[in-house]
This record gives C-alpha cells, sequence and structure tokens, in this order.
C-alpha cells in the first residue's frame, strides 16, 4: 500500500485490474484503492506476472502492507515469489509481515482450475477463489459446491468501499492534517506589499488579443513568480524527510483548489518554472473526476495559494 | 434568440459548471458569482462556454457587465443582434 499523501495511513482497496497470472509491466495501474482524497489508480514498477494477491477488495490495510506478490520474469524465475509492496516508497518499509502464501493456492503463475458457474457465484458472492483452499472437482478444480462450502464457512468480506469521492472523510483528512501541521511546525509569516500594475496591465493587453479559452487568469501570474523565485531559493523548494531537507531539483507547485461543495485538493503543477499551462484548460477546471490519476496527487514540492481567487 | 431562451442557455451553462446550482433561484438582480458560488474560474469558464455555443467572445473589459443574470441576457441579446 503505497502512500498516495502525505498524511495517509491507510488505504481500502476497491478494484483489483489484474488478477493472478497475469503478466504486469513496469507502469501498469494494477489496483484502484480508496484514500481520504478519494480513489485513485496505483500503478506497479516492476515486471513479472502477479501470482498471488493478498489483500482482498473491501479490507483497509496499512500504508506498507504488501498488496500482492509477483514472480520475477520468465527465465529468472525465482523459486518463490518475492514479496513486493507494490508502488510503495522505498522508505517507508512494510507496516505488516506478508503473510506465509498459502500452502493451497495456486503456484505463480499458474491459473486457479474454476467451473464457469463457481467463478460466476464466487463474484456474485464478492468471494476471492484463492481464498477457497481446496477444490474437490477434476484436478482439484474448484466447483459450484466448494464456493458455497467456503461461502457458508468464510467470513465473508466487508462490502466494496464506498467509491469515489467522500468529502466528509476529506474533512476529516484536512482537518487532521492541518491540526498537526499548526501543532508540529513553527510558523511565521511574512508579508511584503507588490505593485502589480505592470503585471496586471499585460494580462490585460495579452487577453485582450485572445479568445477566451486561452485567456489567462492573474492566479497564473502569481504561480509563475513563485516558480521562477524557487530557482533562486531552492531551500524553499522541497521537503522534509527523515528528519532533514531535502530539496527538489524539480519545481512542482501544489495549487490548492476548493472543491465545489465543500474539500479541497492540492493537484501539483509539474514543473512550473518551466510549463504554466494555460489556467482554464481541463487540467485547471475544478475536477469533478473522482476517481484521480496518480500523478494527480503527486506531492508538490511547494504549494502556493491565491487568497484571492476564492468566491467573495 | 429570445431574451427568455437567452436566460435559459445562461443558467443551462452554469450548471455544467455548478451541478448543484438550482436555476429556480436566480433573479435577473442577483450576482451570478454570489448566487451560484462561483469562484474567477467558474467564471471565466462560463465565458468560454457561451463562446463555444454562441460564438460571442466576450472581451474580458466587458466581464463585469454579465454579472448578473439580468445583465448578462441584455449584453449577449445586444451582441447577437449586432
Amino acid at each position: 500500500m503505497p502512500a498516495l499523501g502525505a498524511d495517509m495511513e491507510a488505504g481500502t482497496l476497491v478494484e483489483w485490474l489484474v488478477k493472478p497470472g497475469d503478466r504486469v509491466k513496469s507502469g501498469d495501474v494494477i489496483v484502484v484503492v480508496e484514500t481520504q482524497k478519494g480513489a485513485i489508480e496505483v500503478e506497479i514498477f516492476q515486471d513479472g506476472v502477479l501470482s498471488n494477491i493478498l489483500v482482498p477488495v473491501g479490507e483497509r490495510v496499512p500504508v506498507g502492507t504488501v498488496l500482492a506478490q509477483i514472480a520475477g520474469a520468465p527465465g529468472a524465475a525465482p523459486p518463490r515469489a518475492e514479496a513486493v509492496a507494490v508502488a510503495a516508497k522505498p522508505a517507508a518499509p512494510p507496516l505488516v509481515e506478508a503473510p506465509p502464501p498459502r500452502p493451497a493456492v495456486a503456484p505463480p503463475g499458474q491459473r486457479i482450475k474454476v467451473t464457469p458457474a463457481a467463478r460466476r457465484r464466487a463474484a456474485a458472492l464478492n468471494l476471492g477463489l484463492a481464498t477457497i483452499l481446496k477444490g474437490t472437482g477434476v484436478e482439484g478444480s474448484i466447483r459450484l459446491a466448494d464456493v458455497e462450502a467456503a461461502a457458508s464457512g468464510a467470513k465473508l468480506p466487508p462490502p466494496p468501499a464506498k467509491r469515489g469521492l467522500d468529502l466528509s472523510e476529506m474533512r476529516k483528512a484536512i482537518a487532521a492534517a492541518m491540526s498537526r501541521s499548526k501543532r508540529e511546525i513553527p510558523h511565521y509569516y511574512l508579508t511584503e506589499t507588490v505593485d502589480l500594475q505592470a503585471a496586471w496591465s499585460w494580462i490585460e493587453r495579452f487577453n485582450a488579443e485572445k479568445p477566451p479559452i486561452e485567456r489567462i487568469l492573474p492566479a497564473v501570474l502569481f504561480l509563475k513568480a513563485a516558480a521562477l523565485a524557487l530557482r533562486e531559493q531552492p531551500q524553499l523548494n522541497g521537503a522534509y524527510e527523515n528528519g532533514a531537507f531535502a530539496p527538489s531539483s524539480d519545481i512542482h507547485i501544489g495549487w490548492a483548489v476548493s472543491l465545489r461543495s465543500g474539500g479541497l485538493i492540492a493537484p501539483a503543477i509539474l514543473d512550473a518554472d518551466k510549463n504554466i499551462a494555460r489556467p482554464i484548460d481541463g487540467g485547471h477546471a475544478r475536477p469533478r473526476r473522482t476517481r484521480q490519476a496518480r500523478e494527480f496527487t503527486k506531492l508538490g514540492t511547494h504549494v502556493a495559494h491565491d487568497h484571492r481567487h476564492e468566491r467573495r | 434568440m429570445t431574451d427568455t431562451e437567452i436566460r435559459a442557455l445562461i443558467l443551462e451553462l452554469i450548471r455544467d459548471i455548478a451541478p448543484e446550482a438550482d436555476p429556480a433561484v436566480a433573479r435577473d438582480q442577483d450576482d451570478l458569482r454570489e448566487v451560484f458560488d462561483l469562484d474567477s474560474m467558474d467564471f471565466a469558464n462560463l465565458i468560454v462556454a457561451i463562446h463555444d455555443r454562441i460564438k460571442i467572445a466576450i472581451p474580458e473589459v466587458d466581464y463585469n457587465k454579465l454579472f448578473t443574470l439580468g445583465g448578462a441576457t441584455a449584453y449577449l441579446r445586444d451582441a447577437l443582434s449586432q
């Protein structure tokens, strides 16, 4: 379970997009995880064959938990499946040891034999086939009766997590992060008055010749100015990690965007010093998609906010 | 387009930006930004949507004439008749 935000402590599995036996390659989105900031697609950073899913849909697990195991590329197949924390940061050691593979689970790369009726029934019951330890059919294949037996005996997984954005959860996450920030980080405040007449005049001239879609909002100038200032003040661009400041060579500005009906996200504008984009394109409009690409939640190396931009 | 049609179009485009907006609450003299909770980005998107739909590129200096529903209706009526 990767940390999909600095304040994320746990996530709930919403959907597996791959199944045991599937070949995966670095960059594939393999699982959808529900966090307090919405459902997020998680990539894998390794090639191989998915041998074992360890966390079923609906389960909430702490950051660092091993979600699945993949076997190495063919030819270099290790005798045992290597446990990997999918897309987890190297700095975050698994909080939970991977449970040893269950003995009756199909070995890596081998499909679980199952009759179509059993597969349908298992899906209807939201029951992972890997959780059915023993098939009683031909060559150990899983039959309908095995599914029923497993369903009556096994504790059913909780219903799938609520999908999409849960705004009250998001408010809780923001409140927790802000309280912690105020409590643990010394704050100081600097103010500076800048004459913006030249900037305003420039924007007026720029926009006057443009169709509406290409016009820019004044906030874009603040972003660009912040990004250029960070080039000169690299000590303000980065993050504290493991007790030390780690400067970033790239300038990604987290831009606080208030969501309609409450809530807040801070998507990072990547390489803001080099490519400030037009303000009125899809990337900047208030997001309504609730399933976010992971890139969208990438942490900024600096955060900027335009209070004037808020509704009055 | 009649004033009624223009007014309905504006409200339709606002609904696209603010799905929870209730068009029934808007009176002609109200500031759209307040009634429908539009920030400057939302308002810019409304201008873009108007341009896409009826091909009127409203200059930035005229934005303040469209802050109210009545003002926006009148402005677009005049622009369409030119």
